[in-house]
Parts: C-alpha cells; structure tokens; sequence
C-alpha cells in the first residue's frame, strides 16, 4: 500500500476558465480573471491532497468480472478532504456564487492533476515489477457498477488511512474523492491513455479531456509530436511546451508577427488573419498561432527565427568568477557523528556547524522526522531512514530540509521595465541561468511611460497598476517554471530590479512624489519581505529581494546594473549609460560613483516618432541612405513595421552624410515638401519627417549634454575613461558609429564603448548568485552621488548647443 | 435622477456598485420600495434570465448579476415589511439522502431565487424525513430534489413514497434534476417536472404555478 501527500499542484486556468463558460470575449472575464488567483490561493490553503493505491493478486471476489482477466488489481484513491466543500458551500450561502463556483471547479481539477500523478506513481511501481496497466475504470462509468466504490475504498483501506468514508448511495464522502482501478499483468504494456472519456456518451461534457490532438511541429531541429487540447490557440501550445516564437503583441492578434505555416490540416484563416496577414501568405498557408484553434490534427512549420544579426532583451553578462549563492546547501551528513543524544536536534545542529542558524517552521517539522519513526501514513515525507539529508539555508536561517536525491534550488531574478518585464531562472546550486522569459509589462496599458503611469495612480489610485505588475510578474515566473519543469517549492529566492516607479508600483507605495519636484523617495534601501507580502499570493514561499536604488531617476535596475558591471571594485574610470527614455549616466572609479539622469523623453523608444515603434520583431533598425536608394534591415528580418530608435539613430546619420539634413536638422530642399520615405508596400508607407528629427535632437542633446555634464563634474576628461557600457534593450541594436556620427556619444569614446546588454537583470542573477552581493551593492549605493544636471549653471548653454549635429 | 432603468442595467452588467448606489438614491429619494425591485432589481433580473436562456449571456455573468440584484434587495429589503416581500411562489430545494453533491442544486437555487422566488435550500443528503419536515415548516409551492448518482437517484422516488403517506405530496408540486436524471425517469417516479439545467429550471417552476 502506497500513500502519497506531495503531490505537484498546477491547475490549469485555461480549463477552467473554459468549463465555467468565462470566455476571452466574455465582459466579465476580467473580473473572473482578477477573482480567480485569490479563489486559487484559498483553494490550495483548503485542499489536503492524499493519495493511496494497492496492488494485490486479483482478488476472486472482486465483484468487476473484466478485471479477473489480469493478475493483478490496482485500487486508487485520491481525495481533497472535506474542508474545500464546505467552503464551496458557504460561498453560495453568503451570495458569493463566482467564488464558489470557481473554488469547486478548480478544486475538481486539482482532484483529477492528482488522479493521473497518482497514476504515474503506479506506473513506476508496477515498473519495477514488469508489469503493464490498462487505462482507467471507474465506477460509474458505463457498464461499471458505482457499487465498486466500496470495494475499493475497502481494499485500501481508504477510511483508516484518508478518512475517506461511503454513504448509503455509493457516494465518497468527502465529496471531492475519486475511487477507481486498474488492471495489471505482465502481458500488456502500459496503456497510454489513462481515464478515457472517448467511450463516454456525454458527448458536450465540458469535462472532456480526450477532445486532444494531435499537433506536429517542424523547426529546424527535427520534428516535434504534442499533444494538446482543442480548446487552446497554438501559441498558448507552443509556450507550454516551451517552443520559443516571437509575440510582440502577446497573442493579441495583431502585430502578425507569430506566424506558422500549416503544412498538414486544414484552418480557414480568421477575419484578423485576412486583414493582417498578405494575400500570398494566406494562399501559402501561413497563418497566426494566436488566432488559430486547432480543432483536427495539424502540422505545422515554424519560420526560423533569425537570432544572428541582434541580440534580445533579455541577454545579460555572466560572470565566471567565483560564486556563493545566497541560498547554501549543507550536508547534515557531515555533522551527523556530532548529533549525540541529549539537546535539541536543532541545538546539535547549530553545535555541528558552529553556527546559530534559525529554524522556519516548514523546517522544524521536516526534522522532526528524521527521529520520529511513523507518523500516521508511513509514506509521508520522512527522513527516518535517510543516512544524510540536505538543509537548505538563507542567510540565518534554515529554510527548509531535503532528500539528498530531491535537492535543487532555484532563484528567480526579476527586471521590471516601463516597457518590458525579464525574468531569469537560476539554478542557484549549479549556478546557471536555465531560462529567461520576457513579456510585456501590461501596465501599458495605463499609459507609456513612468509620469503618465504615476499620473493614473493619482487620478485612479494604485491598485489596479500594482496588481497588474504582480499579475504579470506571476505569469513569467510560472512561464518560466513550467516550462523547465521546475516545481515553485524549489524556489527559494526572488530578486527584483527595475526603475523607482516601477519597484515603487510593485510594493504598492504611492509614487507621486518621484514625479514633483524635489523628488522626494519614500525609501531606497535594499528591502526583503515575504513573497506573500508582495505579490499577495502564497504560491511560492520564499524571501524576495528588492534591490535599492539611489534617487527617483536612478532607480535599482542602473544600480543592478553597477553591480553587474562591478561598480563596487572598478578600478579604472568607467561609465554606465542606459538609452532610453530617462537616460541614465553613471560615471564612476575606485572612489566615488556620479549618477545623472537625463529627460531624454521616448524619442529612442520609438515613441513619439511618427511612424515609430520599440525595439521589436520587424522594427527597422538600421538605415543606409545612398544617393536616391535606402536599404534597411529589420528585428528578426521581417516585414517592416516602423522604425525604432536605432533605426532613426541610423537614419539621421546616413542623412547627414548624404546632406539630406543640414547641421541645424534641417532637411534639404527637395524633402522639405514630402518625408523620406523608407518603406511602402501597397497602403503600408513607413516615413520619417521633419518633426521627427526635431524631437530626435532633443533626445540626443538631453543625453549628450548628460555625459559630459557629469563627466565635467567628475572632473576627468574623456581620455581617462577606460570603458564605457551601453545598458537597455535599445543598447544592443544600436549602431555606435551613427550614435556618435550624429553626436549623441562623444567621437572620442568611440574605441571604449561596449554594449552591456540587459544589464539590470545581469544585477539580479548576480545578487541571486552572491552571498556577499548586499554588501557590494549597498557599497555602490553609498558611494554614489546623484546629481540635478538640469540644476547646473551652464546646462542649458549645452543643451542649446548640442541640439546641432 | 436615478430610474429604474439604471438599476436594470446595473444588474444586467453585473455591476454592485452601481446598483447599491442608485437602490440607495432611489430610496433617499422616496421611491416605492417595492417598486425598486420589480420595475429595477428584477426587470433586469429578468432580461438576464433570458439571454441566459438564449446563451447571449454565460454562467460567470449571470452570478454577477445575481449578486449585484440581491445586494440591491438587501437595501430595500428592511422597509418592506415581511408580508409583503414580493415573491412568485415559494421553493424548497435539498440534494437526496446518500448524495453530496450541491454545486448543481446551488446553480438552479440561485437561477430560481433570482427569477423572483423565494427558495429555501435545505442542502445536502437530505432524507425523505427532511423534505417532509421541510414541507411542513415552509409551506412550499414547489419541492425540488438533485441527485447526481444512479443510486441516489432512487432516493427521489423514495422520497416522494414516503411524502404520499405522509400525505403531503398534493401539498408541493415536485421537480427533479441532476447529471443521470432524465424527463422519463421523471414521469416513472410520478415528479411534476424535470429539467436539464438552471435556466430552463427556473422557466419550469414558473410554468408550475401557473397551471
Ligand atoms: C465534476 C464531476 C465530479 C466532481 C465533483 C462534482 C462536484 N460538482 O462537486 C468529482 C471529480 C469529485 C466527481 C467524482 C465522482 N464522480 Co462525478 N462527475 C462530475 C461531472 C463531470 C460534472 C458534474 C458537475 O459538477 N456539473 C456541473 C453542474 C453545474 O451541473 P449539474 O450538477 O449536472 O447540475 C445541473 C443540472 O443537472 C440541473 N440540476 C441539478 N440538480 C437539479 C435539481 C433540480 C430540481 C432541477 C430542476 C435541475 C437540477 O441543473 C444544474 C445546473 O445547470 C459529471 C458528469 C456530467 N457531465 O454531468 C460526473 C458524474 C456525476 N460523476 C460520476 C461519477 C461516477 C463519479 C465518481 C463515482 C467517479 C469515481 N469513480 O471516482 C466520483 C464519485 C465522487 C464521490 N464523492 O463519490 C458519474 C455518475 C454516473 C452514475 N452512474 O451515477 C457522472 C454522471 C459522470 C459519468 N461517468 O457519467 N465527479
Ligand atoms: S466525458 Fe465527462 S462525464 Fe464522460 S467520462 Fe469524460 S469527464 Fe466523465
Ligand atoms: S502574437 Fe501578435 S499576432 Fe499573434
């Protein structure tokens, strides 16, 4: 008799969304949406998830003839307790019909996850003894008498060792109980399917799970077979199954940029695919992942991605040197001699180790089995016969105890931008970066840049921005997890970078004031609290680092970024320079650390140029005016769908040369009627005007001036500047040489300049990875001084005089 | 100046705020009460009903709604006097003995109750001793019975046995529903009425009354 109590507990939201009929489209679904992580939350604290299976000879007596034709039986039970139900019950008696509704429809799905892990159990056992199984029988269906029940429940001794009982009616009670079984021999193999709804005659059971296809994928690598539901959208399938695609506009159907050829199978492209996608491409069968439901087997051909010629977001420097993650792992085997009797096993451990470690409660009660022989259920998690096992400790405290064979830990690092959110999965004990996922911050929708965000939480108050980040930030994370398969109890550590406004909307602090001058912060130190404090969700359990920034305008992703760029130990002059729209510059050596941020405003984020566009798939990036011909080149190669910063960056300076514009950004005369126009297909024009140069000088004086503003102050000249790193996402697009041939960076750095990539989340990953990192970062900080350029007496000389090229 | 009319959409889109507030405006107002629920809180209620019955609207909005309209009547509710809560007709409803299922029977209670009864909901496993007992404390106009098992199935045909010798089965008109219950079985067992979800169950239990 097995019993098992760990189970891995994901509900699947798209299902449930889908059985309580909330639709996409439905105009409540965002209040569902917003219900459903709390409803979740309480769900998890509510359920006691047990399973138990037996296998024995076939019992002559089992009352399910069919089963007598195998040698073996195999009787499941799995159960959530009673305490989910009542509680679903309550919810209707108080009025709180979604609530429960949505409580009882996920506890049910947890109920079945848990029903076919506990299958997977069998499965590993019943291995080992060279047995196969048939799918699932449970009684109830069709022509299996719902009396098994109590069979089952008999033979494993389901009400002494769950507390699982049975009515009169052959009803388990708790209601959230599911008994079946399955057959066992040696003459068959494993059945592949588990429960198999295809012999059911519930036809529109929204239930269902065998309404699955069959999904082949190509890519470069090979072929790929998934299985999928016909209720998701190919996209949603690809992700999961950690495929990567380009989705700028995050499914919404409308950047067209996730497109897939479907080789085999049938899809009638949808009105939004017919607007968006060419006529060509609909008749070569391409179409949106988005968009597409696949209802029947496909095959599908995914576009390369072209990786080569940019680097992503999302890439950051590594560091090789030595490392000391901030969550150690230790050997209780190497204390163990040392545990004699007498004392406290906490006591002995500490004497052990020479330490004075603090014990989480989670911890104290994983011990207390390694001399507690028998708990009630033999199989619970119990170190009673482990030689060694592993304590897993932060900081002071021990956080938790482990199997040697199930340790791992994980981090999370975060960096939340105005525009795009990175997150990064650590394994800290191996100390490597196992994936990156990168969405867009959906705060956008309250407005594009950091005043017009603060200014909605004036007008609107906070919540809504703060539990859009939290939501989003909780979504990467389970991205990310999910698709490496890592559980979130591994997880013992987040650490967030991300501007002030950013960090400041996460925690819910108020931000207006970073918007009035003088500036005011609420706080900038290094901060840790509870996962559960800051993302009102109990998930994950783990302690999460907010990383400090320096002022208003320097916020804790330049100063992750110092940290990545070893700003605590430089020992030479260099600068950190993050492009966008509060350009930010650092300039720094052994002793001291200058910051200055400069209103460069949203001209090099694409923003206000008019046929502008981020630092995304199919932005033009780089521009090459010779005489009457332009050339460009695009993200990913695509069609082009505007032009971002490095690409009008790379314009204007192409026109320089060519004298299309003049040094006061003035364009010839044969333009000054119509604008340069770079790209036109059909109706499709993408062009740059006379006022997008004016508003590309202001951006680039407002930078410029900055640097050497500070590099004034600093009281050094450009000679002895050893290196200079490009931060941000536009960084790593943009073309040096046009930067400083339109004067945005000084000629004379032209040699020193590096791009740094995202540096920010580089910060974070070496805060996770660092035990001696608080200190260094807290070093910068406080070596740092921040200075108000625009205080400056001769500021606005420069500024004036760098608005030329 | 708040109408009816405000109220009926509020409902309609599920919103409580709005609904709280302009009951609240109406009431300050000097408005009828009763007037507030039926031409308001229930003139939505009722458009909801419908499309719900169409399939215009779906479970999670229809909840919504059901609970932006009680918010509404527990606003009203304190100035009208008991007697006169204005109510179609009177339900008990409870799962049968053995069985414990009740997310079904919650979903048709709320249908009915929004649809303008007054339903009692006796919960679950409820033995045919407790639906007579219920009978006679509440004096419904109509029974209603789920069960979600085969076997606890029986347990409704039971029950109405024991409410014929009890002699109280031409008191209440009884309804039955639930996943293997079907019009047949319905008729076999001597129910009223039977139907396959919440929305038609509602429609059911008013079609009751009036014949
Ligand atoms: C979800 C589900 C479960 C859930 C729990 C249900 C819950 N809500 O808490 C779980 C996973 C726990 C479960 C377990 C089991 N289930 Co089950 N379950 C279902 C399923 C798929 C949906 C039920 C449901 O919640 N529907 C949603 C609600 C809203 O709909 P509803 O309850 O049907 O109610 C609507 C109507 O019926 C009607 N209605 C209901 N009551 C009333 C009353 C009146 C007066 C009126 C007018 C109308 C009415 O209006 C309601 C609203 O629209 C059904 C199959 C199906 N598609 O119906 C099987 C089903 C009920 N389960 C079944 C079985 C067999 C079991 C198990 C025995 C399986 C097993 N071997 O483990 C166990 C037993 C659990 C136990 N404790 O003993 C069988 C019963 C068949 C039979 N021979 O009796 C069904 C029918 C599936 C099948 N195989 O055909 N189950
Ligand atoms: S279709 Fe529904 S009722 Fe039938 S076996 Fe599948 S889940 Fe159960
Ligand atoms: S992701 Fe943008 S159209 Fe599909």
């Amino acid at each position: 008799m097995v019993i098992i109590e760990n189970f891995d507990i994901r509900v699947d939201k798209d299902r449930v969304f889908n059985i309580i009929d909330c639709k996409k489209d439905s105009p409540v679904y965002d209040k569902v949406d917003n219900l459903y992580r709390e409803v979740l939350n309480k769900g998890l604290r509510l359920i006691e998830p047990k399973g138990i299976f037996r296998l024995e000879k076939t019992p002559f007596n089992f009352s399910y003839e069919a089963v007598k034709g195998y040698s073996h039986l195999v009787s499941c039970l799995v159960t959530l307790g009673e305490e989910v139900s009542l509680a679903v019950s309550k919810d209707f008696e108080s009025g709180y019909y979604l609530e429960g509704l949505l409580l009882d429809t996920i506890s049910d799905e947890i109920l079945s996850k848990i029903g076919q892990q506990l299958r997977d159990k069998v499965i590993n056992y019943i291995k080992t003894l060279d047995l196969g199984l048939t799918c699932r029988m449970s009684p109830g269906d069709k022509d299996i008498p719902i009396e098994i029940q109590r069979d089952i429940l008999f033979r494993v001794s389901g009400k002494e060792k769950l507390g699982v009982d049975i009515t009169d009616g052959y009803m388990l009670n708790p209601l959230k109980s599911l008994a079946y079984f399955y057959g066992a021999d040696e003459k068959i193999q494993v059945s592949p399917i588990d429960h198999d709804c295809s012999k059911c005659n519930r036809i529109d059971c929204k239930f269902r799970r065998d309404n699955d296809i069959n999904l082949s994928i190509l890519t470069e690598d090979g072929e790929q077979l998934i299985k999928a539901s016909n209720q998701k959208n190919i996209l949603e399938i690809l992700i999961e199954n950690g495929i990567k695609i380009e989705v700028p506009c995050s499914g919404n159907g409308t950047c067209g940029k996730c497109k897939v050829e479907i080789v085999e199978g049938n899809s009638q492209p949808t009105q939004n695919e017919m607007s968006i996608l060419s006529e060509d491409e609909i008749n070569n069968n391409i179409r949106l992942a988005c968009l597409i439901y696949p209802k029947e087997n496909l095959k599908i051909k995914l576009e390369s991605l072209d990786y080569a010629d940019f680097h992503i977001l999302s890439d950051y420097r590594e560091k090789s040197s030595v490392r000391m993650p901030t969550v150690e792992v230790k050997s209780i085997g190497a204390v163990k001699g040392k545990l004699c009797e007498q004392r406290s096993l906490t006591h002995k451990i500490n004497e052990g180790f020479s330490q004075d470690y603090e014990f989480s409660l989670k911890a104290l009660q994983k011990l207390a089995t390694s001399v507690n022989r028998d708990f009630k259920y033999a199989q619970k998690f119990s170190l009673y016969e482990e030689e060694e096992y592993n304590l897993i400790i932060y900081k002071n405290e021990i956080l938790d105890v482990c199997k040697v064979k199930d340790t791992s830990v994980f981090g999370i690092a975060v960096d939340i931008g105005t525009t795009t959110i990175a997150i990064a999965l650590i394994d800290i004990l191996n100390c490597k970066t196992l994936g990156i996922h990168t969405i867009l911050n959906s705060q956008r929708q309250y407005g594009a840049d950091v005043i017009s965000r603060i200014q909605y939480s004036v007008d609107n108050g906070l919540q809504a921005l703060t539990n859009c980040i939290r939501k989003d930030v909780l979504e990467a994370i389970e991205k990310v997890c999910f698709s490496n398969g890592v559980d979130f109890k591994k997880i013992y550590n987040v650490t967030i970078a991300g501007n002030t406004t950013m960090v400041y909307l996460l925690l819910g602090i108020p931000p207006q004031s970073l918007a009035l001058s003088p500036f005011t912060t609420t706080t900038t130190s290094l901060l840790e609290y509870d996962f559960r404090e800051v993302f009102n969700d109990e998930s994950i359990d783990c302690k999460v680092n907010i990383l400090p920034c320096i002022s208003a305008y320097i916020g804790a992703d330049i100063v992750s970024g110092m940290l990545n760029y070893n700003f605590d130990d430089l020992r030479s002059i260099t600068m950190l320079i993050d492009i966008g729209t509060n350009g930010e510059v650092v300039i720094g050596d052994r002793d001291k650390i200058y910051c200055a941020s400069t209103a460069a405003g949203p001209a090099f984020e694409g923003a206000n140029i008019r046929d502008g566009i981020g630092s995304i798939k199919g932005a033009i990036y780089s521009v090459q005016i010779k005489e009457e011909d332009i050339s460009f080149k695009t993200l990913g190669g695509e069609k082009p769908i505007g032009i971002c910063g490095s690409g009008v960056i790379d314009l204007v300076a192409s026109a320089l040369k060519g004298d299309i514009i003049d040094n006061t950004g003035r364009f010839n005369k044969k333009y000054q009627e119509s604008p340069i126009e770079i790209f036109r297909e059909n109706d499709k024009r993408i062009c740059f005007y006379q006022k997008d140069i004016r508003e590309l000088q202001l951006a680039k004086s407002a930078l410029r001036s900055g640097i050497d503003a500070l590099i004034k102050k600093f009281d050094c000249s450009y000679d002895d500047i050893e290196t200079v790193y490009l931060a941000g996402g536009f960084g790593n697009n943009l073309r040096v040489e046009s930067a400083i041939d339109i004067g945005l960076l000084p000629e004379e750095l032209r040699e020193k300049i590096k791009l740094a990539g995202n540096s920010s989340l580089g910060g974070a990953v070496d805060f996770l990875l660092n035990k001696k990192a608080s200190e260094r970062i807290n070093n910068i900080v406080s070596k740092s001084v921040y200075y108000e350029l625009s205080l400056e007496a001769d500021f606005s000389n420069l500024f004036i005089e760098n608005m030329l090229f | 100046m708040t109408c009816f009319n405000t109220i009926a959409e509020g409902v309609i889109k599920g919103n409580e705020k709005l609904v709280r507030q302009n009951v609240q405006e109406l009431i300050d107002e000097g408005s009828n009460p009763l007037e507030i629920i039926n031409q308001g809180l229930m003139a939505g209620m009722n458009v909801v009903g419908a499309r719900f019955k169409k399939g215009d609207m779906f479970v999670p909005e229809v909840m919504m709604a059901a609970r932006a309209m009680n918010s509404g009547i527990s606003l009203v509710k304190p100035l009208i006097n008991d007697g006169d809560m204005p109510s179609v007709g009177k339900v008990v409803i409870g799962t049968v003995k053995e069985d414990l299922h009740d997310i079904g029977k919650n979903l048709v209670a709320m249908m009915v109750e929004s649809a303008g009864f007054n339903v009692i909901n006796i919960g679950i496993d409820i033995s045919p001793e407790k639906f007579a007992e219920a009978i006679k404390e509440h004096k419904p106009d109509i029974l209603g019975m789920s069960a979600m098992l085969t076997t606890t199935m029986m347990q409704m045909k039971q029950t109405i046995e024991y409410l014929k010798n009890e002699g109280l089965r031409d008191k209440v008109k009884i309804i039955i529903g639930g996943a293997p219950v079907t019009q047949q079985f319905a008729e076999e067992i001597g129910a009223d009425g039977y139907s396959v979800d919440a929305s038609s169950a509602a429609e059911l239990c008013k079609k009751l009354l009036c014949a």
